[in-house]
């Protein structure tokens, strides 16, 4: 994961943030989501070479990237990390329409907060994040969390 | 600021489902490198795990954790994590869950690769907004 990648899942309608990270009720085996949807989801994204035989991995490592992750040839977990150096608007709009389609929700993954799914609440939800921060001024972003470190040093 | 989110993680034996394997894949990394303490992989520039800084949370389902975390305890890291130096200190912008797993195993030190900020084509805000309006209009 890289500091610029903006992190989201896909979900099932009842999906329920949980208290403790990162246990979390992503999977979608039970959905049966449909092959052709999701290779037209990915269609542009080349393979990237994964390190496990069930995750299968779409675009490139720290740029637009999905991973599908497999439990005994079913699709189980779909997660999508946005580039936030150079935002895509093609990609966000993928990501909302492929949800849209398959009636899934949106995740933000590193908050387990649900995005509503339409193009601008996931646009704002990236432009709030602390990835977006990093991105606009890494020098700053950098000096917080060593201030934060110290601060947390000091009690 | 979600720095802290990988201490607040599962622990080893969560993610891999008992302390068989993780005792394996930690014995069988510092097996290869003579007992002189565990070390991710061999060759290049390597950093302790106490030296780096996260910037970022974790994201990957439980099960996807457990993925990488099974395939670092095999085979140890091989793309090394990246980081900025900022006042002297090793922020890591590239690699958080392979630091995660590096720490979970017991590693002292990892892979590491120094780069300079801004790394691989970062976007100010402004930059950003001829991007927003090319991608729009594609």
């Amino acid at each position: 994961m890289a500091t610029w990648q903006f992190g989201i899942w896909f979900v099932g309608k009842g999906y329920e943030k949980e208290n403790q990270f990162p246990t979390r009720n992503c999977n979608l085996s039970d959905l049966n989501l449909s092959d052709s949807s999701i290779a037209q989801f990915v269609f542009e994204m080349p393979k990237e070479k994964s390190w496990d035989e069930d995750l299968e991995i779409r675009g490139s490592m720290d740029g637009n990237r999905v991973d599908i992750l497999y439990e005994k040839g079913i699709v189980a977990e779909i997660a999508a990390r946005i580039d936030i150096r150079n935002i895509k608007i093609k990609f966000v709009i993928q990501i909302v329409d492929f949800a849209i389609q398959n009636r899934l929700s949106i995740v933000e993954a590193s908050t387990g907060e649900q995005i509503e799914v339409d193009f601008d609440s996931l646009l704002s939800a990236i432009m709030r994040s602390p990835e977006y921060k990093f991105v606009v001024n890494p020098e700053i972003f950098l000096t917080q969390i060593a201030e934060h470190r110290k601060k947390l040093r000091m009690i | 600021m979600a720095s802290g989110r990988a201490d607040e993680a599962m622990s080893p034996l969560d993610l891999i489902g008992g302390g068989g394997a993780l005792k394996i894949g930690a014995i069988g990394i510092k097996g290869v490198l003579g007992g002189a303490g565990k070390f991710a992989i061999e060759k290049g520039e390597t950093t302790l795990v106490k030296d780096l800084i996260a910037t970022h949370g974790l994201d990957k389902s439980r099960a996807a954790s457990r993925k990488l975390f099974e395939d670092i305890s095999k085979n140890g890291i091989q793309d090394p994590i990246k980081y900025a130096i900022k006042d002297g200190e090793k922020f890591v912008v590239d690699g958080h869950h392979r630091l995660d797993a590096a720490k979970r195993l017991g590693f002292d030190s990892v892979p590491t690769q120094k780069v300079e900020l801004p790394f691989a084509g970062y976007k100010s805000a402004t930059d950003l907004e001829p991007h927003f309006t090319l991608d729009w209009m594609k």
